[in-house]
C-alpha cells in the first residue's frame, strides 16, 4: 500500500526493497539472546520454564543430528502440503463454479454459512469415526481447513470482477471458454492468491492441532510429547522448528504469488 | 506505414465513397428498475456513414452511453433496431470499444493489452506481436510495451485502450467518453493525437462525450441529445476543414458550440435554428 501506484499523473516508480536483514537487526537479537543467556546462567531464574538459549540450541542440534526430527518433520510437511493441495484445489474448483453460477451459489451458500464458523478441529472426532484413526482422517481434517478460505476468496474474486473488463471481452466476441481463461481467471487471481495464503495458514495450524490430538508422528505430536515428558528445552526447540516451518510456508506462498500474478503491486503477504 | 483497410469490403470503406455504415431505426430503451421503469432512450433515429466521425453530446444521464452500448451490441434496444448495411446487428461489431475508465486489463502488459482482440481471434503469436507493436507505436507507447497498466499514467492507459480498439480490423470505433478522466492538457493532446491516428487509419467513429467543444473539435457531425428520456435535439454537421487546429477554435466552430449550448439550455422541445 505504500507505493504511489495506479493514481493519476506520472508512471509509478517501483519502491526500493527494504533491507530487512540489516546488521542492526542481528545485533539487537544477539543482544537479547545474550541477555537471556546471562540471566538464566546466573541462577537468578528460579522457575523451570525458561531454559537458556544455548540449551535450546543444543537440544535442537541433537534432535536434528540423531535423526529423531527427520521423520516427524517429513510427516508434518507432507500433511500440510497434501492437505493444502486437496483442500485449496477443491476450494478453487468449487469457488469458480459458484462464482459463475448463481444457481449453485443459492444451493451451497447456506451450507457454507453453517459449516464455515465451526472451528476446524471440532470436526476431527467425527472424521475419525467416519474415516478411521489413520492418515486419511488427518488429511481430511487439514483439507477441510484449507478448503474454506480458498472457496470464499475465489467466489469473492470472481464476483468482484470489474464488469468493464467482462464487457470489453464480450465486445471482442470472447467465447465462454476465452472469457474464463483470459478474463475471469486472471481477473480473480489476486483474491485467489489471498485465499491460498490463508488456506496455507489454516492447513499449517490444523496439521499441528491434529498431530497433537491424535498422532504419534509429526511435529505436533513431538511438541505434545515434550510437554508430557517435561523436556522444556525440547518444547522450545520444537517451537523454533514450527516458526521455521511457518516462515518457509510464507516464503513459498510469496514465491507462488509473484510467479502467478507478476502484475500485482502488493505482493508481500503478512506472515500471520 | 501500412494502413490496414477495415475488414471486408475495402472499396466500400474507402474515404471517397459516401456509403451508409449503420442506421439506428426508431430506437427506444427502457430500464426495468426496482421502482418502476425508467425510459432512457426515446425514438432515436440516426444514420452514420462509413468513415464518418460522429459525436454525441448531451447532459449526463441522457442515455448517450446506452445508445453506444446498443450499437456495440452489449445491450438490446426495447424498441427499434440497429441495422448494419441492411443487416440486423449480430457479430458485425467486434472490438472497437473504448471506455472511460478501467479500459485496460491489469494483468496484461501494454503490448498484450493491445493484442487482446487478436489473441481471441486466434492470430498466431509472431503476427499478433508485430501488429500490436505497430499500433502501440501509433499511440506513441512503443517504449512502454512491457509495462503493466498500473505502471502507466491514466492518459497512457487510455492510449493503450485506443490501440487495442484499432488493432483489430473493426470498421467501427465506439468511444464512450474516452478522455473524460483526463486533465485538460492531456485531453487536448489526446484529442489531437486521436485525430492524427484517425486521419492515417480511417474508421467510422461514434464518440460519446459531455464536452461540447470536444465534440465540435473532433466530429464531422454533432448529435445533441436531450435529458432523460434521451432523444435527438439536433443533428449538426461540422463543416470545418481538416486537419483541424485543436488549440484554436475557428469562428465557424465557435458558432456551432454556441448553438449547441443554446439547444441544451432551452427548456425543452426540438428547436429549429
Amino acid at each position: 500500500m505504500s507505493k504511489p501506484t495506479s493514481g493519476t499523473g506520472q508512471p509509478a516508480v517501483p519502491a526500493a526493497v527494504p533491507t530487512r536483514w540489516s546488521a542492526r537487526f542481528f545485533l539487537v537479537w544477539i543482544a537479547i539472546l545474550a541477555g537471556l543467556e546471562l540471566f538464566v546462567q546466573s541462577g537468578a531464574e528460579k522457575s523451570f520454564f525458561l531454559p537458556a538459549p544455548s540449551s535450546v540450541a543444543v537440544s535442537l542440534g541433537q534432535m536434528i543430528a540423531d535423526g529423531t526430527l527427520a521423520p516427524h518433520l517429513t510427516a508434518t510437511l507432507t500433511r500440510i502440503v497434501l492437505g493444502l493441495l486437496v483442500g485449496a484445489g477443491l476450494g478453487v474448483l468449487l469457488g469458480l463454479a459458484m462464482g459463475t453460477s448463481r444457481r449453485l451459489r443459492r444451493v451451497i451458500d447456506p451450507l457454507v454459512a453453517a459449516i464455515h464458523p465451526v472451528p476446524r478441529l471440532a470436526f476431527f472426532p467425527l472424521l475419525i469415526v467416519v474415516l478411521g484413526v489413520g492418515e486419511t482422517s488427518k488429511l481430511a481434517a487439514v483439507s477441510m481447513g484449507a478448503f474454506f478460505p480458498m472457496l470464499l476468496n475465489t467466489v469473492a474474486g470472481v464476483r468482484g470482477m470489474n464488469p468493464v473488463h467482462l464487457e470489453l471481452a464480450r465486445n471482442y466476441g470472447a467465447t465462454r471458454r476465452q472469457m474464463f481463461l483470459h478474463v475471469l481467471l486472471p481477473g480473480s487471481m489476486p483474491l485467489m492468491l489471498t485465499g491460498l495464503r490463508l488456506s496455507a495458514n489454516v492447513a499449517f495450524h490444523s496439521t499441528i492441532g491434529v498431530e497433537m490430538v491424535g498422532s504419534r508422528l509429526g511435529i505436533g505430536s513431538l511438541l505434545w510429547l515434550s510437554w508430557q515428558t517435561f523436556r522444556i528445552d525440547h518444547l522450545y526447540a520444537i517451537l523454533v522448528i514450527i516458526a521455521a516451518i511457518g516462515i518457509g510456508l510464507a516464503s513459498l506462498i510469496r514465491w507462488v504469488t509473484q510467479r502467478s500474478a507478476p502484475w500485482m503491486t502488493d505482493t508481500t503477504p503478512s506472515a500471520a | 506505414m501500412i494502413v490496414r483497410p477495415a475488414a471486408g469490403a475495402a472499396a466500400l470503406y474507402s474515404p471517397r465513397v459516401r456509403a451508409r455504415h449503420f442506421r439506428c431505426d426508431h430506437l427506444g430503451h427502457t430500464f426495468a428498475g426496482d421502482r418502476g421503469h425508467v425510459m432512457a432512450l426515446d425514438d432515436i433515429s440516426l444514420d452514420v456513414d462509413v468513415n464518418e466521425f460522429v459525436c454525441i453530446v448531451g447532459p449526463s444521464g441522457c442515455g448517450k452511453s446506452t445508445l453506444l452500448r446498443i450499437v456495440a451490441g452489449l445491450e438490446s434496444p426495447t424498441v427499434g433496431r440497429v441495422e448494419f448495411e441492411g443487416e440486423e446487428i449480430g457479430h458485425r461489431v467486434r472490438g472497437g470499444l473504448v471506455v472511460q475508465e478501467h479500459g485496460t486489463f491489469p494483468w496484461l502488459s501494454a503490448v498484450d493489452n493491445v493484442a487482446f482482440g487478436l489473441k481471441l481471434e486466434g492470430v498466431p503469436v509472431p503476427e499478433r506481436r508485430a501488429r500490436a507493436m505497430e499500433y502501440l507505436e501509433r499511440v506513441g507507447l512503443s517504449a512502454f510495451a512491457q509495462h503493466y497498466p498500473h505502471e502507466l499514467s491514466v492518459g497512457m492507459r487510455q492510449r493503450v485502450g485506443i490501440g487495442r480498439a484499432m488493432v483489430v480490423n473493426t470498421p467501427l470505433l465506439l468511444m464512450d467518453e474516452p478522455f473524460g478522466a483526463l486533465d485538460a492538457q492531456t485531453r487536448r493532446r489526446m484529442q489531437s493525437e486521436l485525430l492524427g491516428i484517425w486521419a492515417a487509419d480511417r474508421r467510422t467513429v461514434l464518440f460519446v462525450t459531455h464536452d461540447i467543444e470536444e465534440a465540435v473539435l473532433l466530429g464531422d457531425r454533432v448529435i445533441v441529445m436531450s435529458g432523460r428520456p434521451g432523444h435527438i435535439l439536433a443533428n449538426i454537421p461540422v463543416p470545418c476543414a481538416r486537419p483541424r487546429n485543436i488549440r484554436h477554435l475557428g469562428d465557424e466552430a465557435r458558432a456551432i458550440v454556441d448553438d449547441v449550448w443554446r439547444l441544451l439550455d432551452a427548456p425543452s422541445g426540438r428547436i429549429s435554428p
